[in-house]
């Protein structure tokens, strides 16, 4: 269980939220441009500290000012973000086994490991391919597999379809959903497309200028959708899907 | 998957690539192009006619030539190792650290790279001559004199070297998508590591170029070396002294030394065309 | 700019013999201050030790001839003559030996012949206050950094002449050379070099900044230095003067006074 009580200001940029999501299901962060989605998952992983609050993560404190602050190589977080960051000059098996590796892994024994999750999101045999000469949804899947392999408790998911056009969307979609079907901790989505919501999430929480508007259970959410932004959001999600 | 071309992370895959068609010059631009080209042939073509190409390996052998190509060997090489020891750090906190009045500091970095090398050489004998605070203790207590010194032709190499190092470095590491660093640390690397395995790797071709390009600066250096170092032959005597003093006796090891010089710095220049190219 | 000041030139002349001025003094010596009517524009070339000197006598020469310019150019004799070989537009040329002034007068790059006006001899200068103790030139292949000339610059010629007289040899790695004497002489006043052999001028323009150590007459050289019209000047008649001047009275004057030596 991820128990963040996130209060932390960005220049003129301020975010005072208060969001729990529960291990094994997926809670979708939702909200306009600027509503501070990126910036929580940020405090979250650890890049940005927060100015007051808590974060907590299965009784473990992350941070809470200003007596403590886990650094983030040292939070137990995987994250996919939506251009992937891949490391170029690394092969996609060398990126999946970076975790691995870095938790002090030998390299024989990190390898294995990373060759076990690239199976696992069916890109065995791109192993040895750089990460430029992949697709999309291959990239997508590598990270994906990168942030799985460091077997985290957390997995943060930053618009991991936008990178994506749109005829790709939904077999990726549809991979992702059982990839978090079968994972066991918490999955923060982060999404402006309302398919990817309302394919992948359990929990929906929705912020505007940094303040959380509506939170709770998916379908819940979306019937009483109580802000205008919300309602455009359910209203995209029953037109057709554009590219 | 889908019948679309799949969009990739990167540069793009599209299994093939459009051919452009070549473009030809308008003809005033491609007038004086040729000028301009021309001015900068002309003095290589020059130069070769000159030379005395039958004597160059006999020009070349001789005591002095011999001492200014080994003692421009190690010189320019040891400024090229310094800077790349003492500039990566200081290129890595000029793009990655808040500092006030970074611009400042960037500038002095950069001063030897506009100030006439004769100013430089000035400027480092009033820090490390002997008559200097800094000289007279390194003479007194080490027993160390700068100038007049192999090191000192080092020192004044370095100088004006660094700078071009420093300022490749820097252009890189700015270039280097931060967010990729941030992605090491979430993934468990500590700071080191990230250096190590993902900023390092990803900057090495630019701190090969750097290097390259400091090296290069430091062959040609002259005036911070005479004035620094003096003109000893055997310990100070780069190239370019020599050829400076060689041009009233005999003219033709002059030249066949500035051929060498002119070779090896075409060579560089040519090698680096795709990194400068790429890397823009 | 050059033609621009030929062309100028030749106008004052023209307007000058109309008003019956002077023409050129072929006799060397002749004292030409009273006339003061040459005119036109030159470009000196003389060797770096008569830098203070000729500065005063081109001054002295202006103030004489209002309507002269005399522009120097200073630097190793043989950097000069290399210049003027390779088609320098200088129209008088000064050396600190003959040896270089044959460079140029063998191939016919000088009207006539070269004039002796000075004579120099060499020095040995050290830090100020002598602090290595220096007495002699056996004492230099010890001491240090030497600074000498390079070997085809005449006071580099000098020196080594001179060091060989008395079998003294300083190690090549102890030698740093300069340029010109100007150049050897800043590598003892302002650098790091613990003596040097230049001219006695050179010496006494340096001041406090060096000290000086005698060479007895004996194992000294004495250096000649000719002054001679180039053979390709555009101001024949002024450059003449300006030989001239430099062998008159006055100019030895000056010459004395800066430490130099008649002419023998």
């Amino acid at each position: 269980m991820l128990r963040a009580r996130v209060d932390v200001t960005l220049g003129d940029f301020d975010l005072d939220i208060d969001l729990n999501a529960r291990a094994g299901r997926v809670t979708a962060v939702l909200g306009p441009n600027g509503a501070g989605k990126t910036t929580l998952l940020r405090c979250i992983a650890g890049t940005v500290a927060l100015d007051a609050g808590r974060i907590e993560l299965d009784g473990t404190v992350l941070d809470e000012p200003p007596s403590t602050l886990v650094a983030p190589q040292r939070r137990r977080i995987g994250e996919v973000h939506q251009d992937y960051l891949l490391f170029p000059h690394l092969s996609a098996l060398e990126n999946v086994a970076f975790g691995p590796r870095s938790a002090g892994l030998h390299r024989v024994a990190a390898r294995a490991v990373a060759r076990r999750w690239l199976a696992r999101v069916g890109l065995a045999d791109f192993a040895e391919a750089r990460p430029r000469t992949l697709s999309g949804g291959q990239a997508q899947r590598v990270a994906l597999a990168r942030a799985l392999a460091c077997d985290p408790a957390v997995l943060l998911l930053d618009e991991p379809l936008a990178a994506l056009d749109a005829g790709s969307r939904p077999q990726v979609r549809r991979d992702l959903a059982r990839f978090l079907d079968e994972y066991a901790g918490v999955t923060i989505l982060v999404t402006h497309d309302p398919a990817d919501a309302f394919a992948l999430a359990d929990d929906v929480v929705v912020l505007e200028r940094g303040r959380v508007v509506q939170a709770g259970e998916l379908g819940d959410v979306m019937a009483s959708a109580s802000s205008a932004y919300l309602r455009d959001f359910v209203a995209g999600a029953t037109a057709p899907t554009r590219a | 998957m889908s019948t679309v071309l799949p969009r990739a992370v990167g540069e793009g895959f599209t299994g093939r690539s459009l051919r452009r068609t070549p473009r030809r010059a308008p003809w005033a631009v491609a007038l004086i192009s040729t000028v301009t080209l021309a001015f900068f042939v002309l003095p290589l073509i020059g130069i070769a006619g000159r030379a005395d190409w039958p004597g160059l390996p006999r020009d070349l052998s001789q005591p002095v030539a011999l001492q200014a190509l080994r003692l421009s060997l190690v010189c320019s090489l040891a400024a090229a190792a310094v800077s790349l020891v003492l500039g990566t750090p200081l290129a890595w906190v000029l793009a990655r650290v808040d500092l006030p009045a970074k611009s400042l500091i960037r500038g002095v970095v950069l001063l030897p790279m506009v100030l006439p090398p004769v100013v430089g050489g000035v400027a480092l004998l009033s820090a490390f001559s002997l008559r200097s605070p800094l000289g007279s203790w390194l003479h007194s207590a080490l027993g160390i004199q700068l100038t007049f010194s192999t090191a000192g032709a080092v020192m004044a190499a370095t100088f004006v070297a660094m700078p071009f190092y420093v300022i490749t470095v820097e252009a890189a590491l700015r270039n280097l998508d931060v967010r990729l660093e941030g992605a090491a640390a979430t993934l468990g690397a500590g700071p080191f590591t990230v250096f190590r395995r993902v900023t390092l790797p990803l900057v090495a071709p630019s701190l090969a170029a750097g290097a390259v390009l400091a090296w290069a600066r430091a062959l040609g250096e002259f005036g911070a070396t005479i004035t620094f170092a003096g003109n000893i032959v055997g310990r100070t005597q780069t190239l370019p002294l020599s050829v400076y003093l060689l041009l009233e006796t005999d003219a033709d090891t002059a030249i066949a030394l500035s051929l060498v010089l002119l070779a090896v710095s075409l060579v560089v220049l040519v090698a680096l065309r795709s990194q400068w190219l790429t890397r823009a | 700019m050059r033609f621009t000041s030929i062309t100028a030139a030749l106008l004052v002349a023209a307007a000058a013999t109309l008003l019956g001025g002077c023409g050129s003094d072929a006799t060397a010596g002749a004292d030409q201050s009273e006339t003061g009517s040459l005119a036109g524009s030159i470009t000196v070339s003389a060797a770096a030790s008569l830098t203070e000197a000729f500065t005063a006598i081109g001054e002295d020469f202006m103030a004489a001839n209002p309507g002269a310019q005399v522009q120097f150019t200073f630097d190793s004799s043989s950097t000069l003559a290399q210049q003027v070989i390779d088609g320098a537009p200088v129209d008088v040329f000064a050396s600190a030996d003959e040896a270089t002034m044959a460079k140029l007068t063998d191939p016919g790059l000088i009207s006539g012949e070269s004039t002796v006006f000075a004579t120099n001899q060499l020095v040995i200068v050290t830090k100020p206050g002598n602090p290595a103790g220096i007495t002699g030139l056996a004492d230099l292949p010890d001491v240090g950094i030497v600074s000498l000339c390079g070997e085809e610059v005449p006071c580099g010629r000098f020196a080594k002449q001179i060091l060989d007289g008395q079998g003294v040899s300083i190690a090549e790695t102890d030698v740093t050379r300069g340029q010109n004497v100007k150049a050897a002489l800043a590598a003892v006043a302002e650098g790091d070099a613990v003596a040097g052999i230049v001219y006695v001028s050179d010496a006494q323009a340096a001041a406090e900044s060096v000290t000086t150590v005698d060479i007895p007459a004996a194992q000294n050289a004495v250096a000649t230095y000719p002054i001679g019209v180039v053979a390709a000047t555009g101001e024949p008649d002024l450059a003449q003067g300006f030989v001239d001047y430099v062998s008159a009275a006055e100019a030895q004057q000056r010459l004395a006074e800066y430490g130099f030596g008649p002419p023998e």
